[in-house]
């Protein structure tokens, strides 16, 4: 190895660092949100036990018209998806007296659910806007998956023996085992990691580098969309009424027209009103690319506006680069193996964070800077996962009749974050890791009491059964932390190679 | 510990050094990115939307491979020239393609 | 599950292959010329198994999957290396057998549909 790659290791492992850090606690909640998202409706099955109804797809979406277009008539949007094996309920977002709700609607009556609440949306919307308004928290997001991929390919050109170390785990060694465990979860998943970190990265495309866009159209961005997802028919309201054709047949003709694939959204735009389009997308679930085809029709009469099958290469790449990261289209096992990738992800994150402190802490006392550090470690890494085990509790203890429930239980996560994150700053983290994790651990034991065992379908039995599991996996970890006394320091005098 | 401003981790030179390849890292690679989704999106041979996507996807290759150029080219002025060399043929394609509406 | 099987072979034969390892996985069957020819073995056994998945019919979403799988199998046999590794032969039974029924299935469908 010559002196110049040593160089070049030495340089790309501080960048692999520093990358890491800056961002890290954001790229943490991102990809722990993520990991969750993944099971995105079946954790929102599991939040509305109630809601145990199914009906056939297309008399769902009809049921919901109905009941859209007496309770929101002057909505400017009724966005809908689809109830599938997955997910019974259709998911509507429609704007309402000025603010934009979102609601499970039962497919049988067409009404809201009696648990109102956001489900799995949560994570999903957390992952990528992180509770921020529009557009902070989307290019805080994009930003940080840039640095995660800067951080990725950092990390595997510092990596001395990539290949050779890669069976490798020692125990108990300190610092020496928190790298191989960080190594270990970066190098076995890492086709996943590059994967997820680049797709995510152009999803957001849009936002983050637009200058393709408005280098080719200018202002007219609208003629981008258009251009882009030819199946859909924009125009402006007009002011007139009219009542909305049905959309049962209309459904029908897309399933017709979509060659027999069922159909995944339906976006009723300006409904009530004589120039309303009725656009229906069919389901992301039957291949991998995203958005393969979509039908317009006029809402007054289910006319056909606009029809469209994707077909060209440059748009289908990016649809199938789409696709993967929103892993629609996974079979079950294969959507297991998205959160196993996520999580190893989650926990690579984790561990190169205490590594930072850990590296550190071996060498010499830690300065102030590292000190704040290690308590924001215990804030962020332990109490994340504890806001959101909090929203699952807070579904299950809030009153069902409680004004803006949806919001209470948001509220109730990120106040306990917050609060987690005070305790990790005020207490030594010898004490902050055991007492936050162990109110986790609790707090799983906890949350699947609140439903009798026999009642609820696999969804809430397989829930129930991964918070246990979470339980378990935690008190061991948590046993050993109170158990064990100071850490002792040894430090190391030798300039240690990075 | 160091004694003289320009030895030792902690001297300007050091810093200089530093902070010249993470603004080339950052703010470059995304000029850079830009620059060429810009010069992609206005003269590749096909139908507008789909050059706007190709040259988008390719832009985001483009940066970080300018990110960790920026880092390990050989002295801080050669990653700022690496950058510049490749920003403008870019901003001149460009410029000389000229906005299509 | 041939993909699977196969993958898992593969990758625990490389692991077999790299001296640091041999002696824990391997134990009584660990022998200088053996140890020798694994890398090779592995890195075959990984890349038939690449080539089984994208040979279905569903050849997309089955790529994804062996990405997926690369993972599991990978931390199963880092794992057992680590605290088991008298787990880590017994699972190399495993790992054959589920190729074996996978080639068996796969053939019977063949021949059902032939």
């Amino acid at each position: 190895m010559s002196a110049v790659r040593e160089g070049a290791r030495q340089v790309m492992a501080w960048l692999h660092g520093w990358t890491g850090l800056l961002l890290g606690w954001v790229l943490f909640v991102m990809c722990f949100a993520g990991t969750l998202s993944v099971f995105k409706p079946e954790i929102g099955r599991w939040m509305r036990p109630e809601a145990a109804a199914t009906a056939e797809p297309v008399a769902a979406i009809a049921a919901a018209g109905n009941w859209l277009s007496r309770n929101a008539p002057d909505a400017t949007g009724w966005y809908l998806s689809v109830p599938d094996r997955r997910m019974n309920t259709v998911e509507a977002s429609y704007d309402s007296g000025g603010a934009f709700l979102y609601r499970a609607l039962d497919p049988v009556s067409g009404a809201p659910v009696a648990r109102e609440t956001l489900g799995g949306e949560f994570f999903y919307r957390l992952h990528f806007e992180l509770e921020l308004p529009f557009p902070w928290g989307r290019m805080l997001a994009s930003l940080a998956a840039a640095f995660m991929l800067v951080a990725l390919i950092t990390g595997i050109i510092a990596h001395r023996r990539i290949f050779r170390d890669f069976f490798t785990f020692r125990t108990g060694k300190g610092q020496r085992s928190w790298l191989d465990g960080h190594n270990a979860l970066g190098v076995l998943a890492l086709p996943f990691h590059l994967m997820i970190t680049f797709t995510g990265l152009i999803t957001l495309a849009s936002l983050s580098m637009p200058w393709g866009i408005s280098a080719a159209y200018g202002d007219d961005v609208a003629a981008m969309y258009r251009e882009q997802i030819p199946g859909i028919a924009e125009r402006a309201a007009t002011g007139v009424k009219a009542p909305l054709a049905p959309l049962a047949p209309m459904l029908h003709e897309a399933q017709r027209r979509f060659g027999g694939a069922a159909v995944g959204r339906v976006y009723v735009i300006n409904p009530g009103d004589s120039a309303a389009v009725v656009t229906v997308y069919r389901a992301d679930s039957g291949q991998i690319g995203y958005t393969p085809a979509e039908i317009s029709f006029d809402g007054a009469t289910g006319r056909v506006l606009a029809a469209w099958t994707e077909k060209r290469p440059a748009i289908q790449t990016y649809n199938v680069l789409y696709g993967l990261h929103m892993g629609r289209f996974a079979p079950s096992l294969t959507r297991w193996l998205y959160f196993l990738g996520g999580a190893m992800l989650t926990l690579a994150i984790a561990t190169g964070l205490v590594l930072w402190i850990v590296k550190r802490r071996e060498r010499a006392p830690l300065s102030l800077a590292n000190r704040v550090l290690e308590r924001l470690n215990a804030g962020v890494l332990a109490g994340v996962p504890l806001g959101c085990i909090a929203y699952l509790l807070a579904n299950r203890l809030l009153p069902l009749d409680m004004v803006d429930r949806s919001a209470g239980e948001v509220s109730a996560a990120l106040w306990t974050a917050g609060i987690a994150l005070a305790i990790g700053a005020v207490l030594p983290s010898r004490l902050a890791w055991p007492l936050l994790l162990g109110l986790v651990a609790a707090g799983c034991a906890i949350a699947p009491l609140f439903v009798p065992l026999g009642q609820g379908d696999a969804a809430i039995l397989i829930g129930n059964l991964m918070l246990l599991g979470v339980a378990a996996a935690l008190l061991p970890l948590v046993w050993r932390q109170i158990r064990r006394p100071s850490v002792p320091v040894s430090r190391r005098t030798a300039r240690v190679p990075a | 510990m160091a004694s003289g401003a320009q030895s030792g981790r902690r001297g300007w030179r050091y810093r200089s050094n530093v902070a010249a390849r993470v603004v080339t890292g950052s703010l470059g690679a995304y000029a850079v990115a830009a620059l060429l989704a810009i010069a992609l999106a206005r003269t590749l041979p096909m139908a507008r939307v789909e050059a706007v996507t190709v040259a988008t996807l390719l832009a985001f290759l483009a940066a970080p491979a300018v990110t960790i150029w920026a880092f390990l080219a050989r002295g801080p002025w050669r990653a700022v020239a690496g950058v510049v060399v490749v920003a403008l043929p870019l901003a001149a394609i460009a410029w000389m393609a000229g906005s299509p509406v | 599950m041939i993909a699977a099987g196969l993958l898992y072979l593969g990758l625990f034969a490389l692991a077999a292959g790299m001296s640091r390892h041999a002696p824990a996985l391997l134990g009584p069957w660990h022998a200088p010329h053996r140890v020798a020819r694994l890398p090779r073995a592995g890195r075959t056994l990984i890349l038939v198994s690449l080539a089984a998945a994208v040979m279905t019919p569903d050849w997309s979403r089955a790529l994804v999957a062996w990405f997926g799988l690369a993972p599991l199998a990978a931390g199963i046999v880092l794992l057992s290396l680590t605290f088991a590794p008298r787990l880590a032969r017994v699972s190399v039974v495993f790992a054959i057998a589920l190729a074996v029924v996978g080639l068996a299935m796969a053939l019977a469908g063949a021949g059902a549909a032939a």
